[in-house]
């Protein structure tokens, strides 16, 4: 069952990969790349090169995971796959929160956007009490700031206060 | 030259920046879950503004103190930091559970620095007679080296040759993102401005070793990231020095073990560890020892892998290509620097190339001193709980990327590479080649295009001349093996 989950898995791996050569190859490359000369040796070389080792990759996973699983009808019944919606809403909810964090940072300052931002970690990783993880998030933040402005020099954004 | 470089490493600021950066790397290395990479990732951003000596303390430092760092959760919590440490575990937490921990723990040290010690010598040895050979070499070869490199990297590094080719693909594309060298054109830029450069490679190291891992980490429950390990006692018996001397020959042969495999692209330190541990039992008089609590179950491992960092440094060093991820990474630090890493360093700028060798040997010396006097504190940070290790670790990740061009852009990116290394991951594809590709990419593409205007657009050049026809054909060789054998394993 489980390896049938895991040829499964690879086959869409695999299905996704020859998806994602084929905009490369018929839509990116076209658009995004001027190409100067039309022979063997131009700017699109590289990239054709990559999309290419990359369809043929994916095909052949495709084509070993058919080839273990015995019939493609088989390979594609999914009724025991069981999608962990929680996790996948955990992941997009982290990312999210992560690049609002990153675009908040040059507006309301390092400092003021990280406490907040690590004590909310914090808790979501389960870390307890509440008042120690205001403490670490409060310590962190400071000695982050500290550390990366005037040891490194790094110029991190000031809030309005001046921090 | 030498005694000049030698004297510049003993400024207050180099010796302080190496002891962090053993620290560091030991710290890295013995708390499961932060990988070598990982830590030397996280630290690269910091090595960007310093000057290049410290710069190079700082890294190698860190390279060294992990290798070793991995040992110690291997030893007290029976799980290994690092790959190359899970050998160590074997025999390291038998003695820890009959209480000689420290004595398990002092063999690992002084097992790592002897290894360490043979792999610097074997770098010495090897790195430059090798350049004075590669210096010959031309744009075709260069470009068959790089293919063989790619190869054997994606045939080795994972399970699955397909799998591996794949992740190089995807590597090798997102390397010609930006401007293009010879004629300047730009590519897959969608006219914003931030791409122009290309990715950053910080943002690909860090999103691709240190925020795919956290991703993956949101996976566990509340309870298991604050759940805090049970650790072995320390205990009171020490390591005797005759201990020691009784396994000087197998730390010596366990290191050129090590350092060997190390020159070879994609094998690593897990695999130098298991063949040096295999190879000591099979030398042993008392075979049955191992898996029991052997001391030299615990040295050989421990020689080989950290003198697989010696090793490692022969092909960045001699050819500028790296062989794992830790050196993609640390050549990506030495061109931010600066340094372009390959054979002209060692006409242009020997003086360099002995700030790398006397950076790695007194690493070595750090490791040594700082391991003795720190083991009861290292010992403790196992028991650091994830709940509080990761948090701090995805603040870090931001900043450390933010800092290397003040560009939030790049921010954005690093998340990105990091949903890219989490699904990769997910799947069990290895994320060397595409880091490895990524990283040579550039250099792959202009030794392609030069050798293609030189020969006016024949393929026929890379055939025409001995060396690079001799390599392409080993990697067409080895290709076809490593298919074979996937096909008969059905992966």
């Amino acid at each position: 069952m489980k390896e049938k989950k895991n040829n499964q898995v690879d086959f869409l791996y695999g299905a996704g990969t020859v998806i994602l050569s084929l905009v490369l190859w018929f839509w990116m490359i076209p658009t995004q790349i001027k190409t100067r000369k039309a022979y063997f040796n131009d700017v699109a070389m590289i990239p054709r090169f990559a999309v290419i080792v990359m369809a043929i990759m994916g095909l052949l996973l495709m084509i070993i995971s058919c080839k273990k699983v015995g019939s493609v009808k088989q390979l594609l019944d999914f009724s025991a796959f069981k999608a962990n919606w929680k996790g996948m809403l955990k992941l997009v909810l982290f990312i999210a929160a992560l690049v609002l964090y990153i675009k908040l940072i040059p507006i309301a300052g390092f400092v003021i956007c990280t406490i907040p931002f690590t004590f909310g970690l914090l808790w979501c990783f389960g870390s307890k009490p509440l008042w120690k993880n205001g403490i670490i998030a409060v310590v962190f933040a400071a000695i982050a700031y500290l550390l990366f402005m005037y040891a490194f020099r790094v110029n991190l954004p000031n809030s309005p206060l001046g921090f | 030259m030498i005694l000049e470089t030698l004297t510049q490493f003993f400024s207050p600021q180099v010796l302080l920046y190496l002891v962090v950066g053993v620290a560091v790397g030991i710290i890295g290395g013995a708390v499961p879950g932060i990988s070598p990479s990982m830590t030397i990732a996280l630290l690269l951003p910091t090595s960007l503004y310093l000057p290049t000596i410290v710069s190079i303390a700082l890294l190698l430092g860190a390279y060294q103190g992990a290798m070793f760092g991995g040992s110690i959760s291997a030893i007290l919590i029976n799980t290994p930091g690092t790959a190359a440490g899970a050998a160590t575990a074997m025999d390291g937490y038998q003695l820890a559970q009959k209480g000689k921990a420290e004595k398990a723990l002092q063999m690992a040290l002084y097992a790592s620095c002897t290894g360490g010690l043979v792999g610097c010598v074997i770098l010495l040895l090897g790195a430059q007679s090798l350049a004075q050979i590669t210096l010959k070499f031309g744009s075709p070869e260069y470009f068959a080296l790089m293919v063989m490199s790619l190869v054997l990297i994606a045939g080795i590094s994972g399970k699955s040759l397909a799998k591996g080719l794949l992740a190089a693909g995807i590597g090798l594309a997102a390397a010609t993102v930006g401007t293009e060298i010879i004629y300047g054109a730009r590519r897959f830029t969608f006219g914003n401005i931030n791409l122009a450069d290309g990715f950053n490679n910080l943002s690909m190291f860090i999103g691709l070793f240190a925020f795919s891992e956290v991703l993956i980490m949101l996976g566990k429950s509340r309870e298991e990231m604050n759940q805090k390990e049970s650790v072995m006692a320390i205990g009171k018996d020490r390591l005797k020095f005759n201990e020691y001397l009784a396994e000087m020959r197998n730390m010596i042969v366990s290191g050129v073990i090590g350092a060997l495999i190390g020159i070879l692209p994609g094998i690593g330190g897990s695999t130098a560890s298991f063949l040096s541990y295999a190879e000591a039992q099979r030398r042993s008089k008392k075979p049955d020892e191992f898996g029991h609590g052997s001391l030299s179950g615990i040295a050989a491992p421990e020689a080989a892998n950290n003198a697989v960092c010696g090793g490692a440094l022969v092909p960045v060093l001699t050819l500028g290509i790296p062989g794992d991820v830790v050196t993609a990474i640390l050549i990506g630090a030495l061109v931010a620097q600066g340094i372009h890493p390959g054979p002209l360093m060692f006409v242009e700028n020997l003086s360099q190339v002995y700030m790398i060798y006397i950076g790695l040997a007194l690493s070595i010396i750090v490791l040594g001193i700082l391991g003795t006097l720190g083991i009861p504190f290292f010992s403790k940070l196992v028991k650091v709980r994830k709940s509080i290790l990761i948090p701090m670790i995805i603040v870090i990740c931001v900043i450390g990327t933010y800092a290397s061009r003040s560009n939030f852009f790049d921010c954005i990116a690093m998340v990105g590479f990091g949903f890219v290394g989490y699904l990769l991951k997910r799947g069990s594809f290895p994320l060397s080649p595409m880091v490895i590709a990524f990283v040579i990419g550039r250099s792959m593409e202009s030794s392609l295009r030069q050798s293609l205007i030189l020969s006016s657009g024949s393929p026929l050049i890379f055939f025409q001349r001995p060396i690079s026809s001799v390599v392409l054909v080993i990697s067409v060789i080895a290709a076809v093996l490593m298919v074979r054998r996937n096909f008969a394993h059905g992966k």
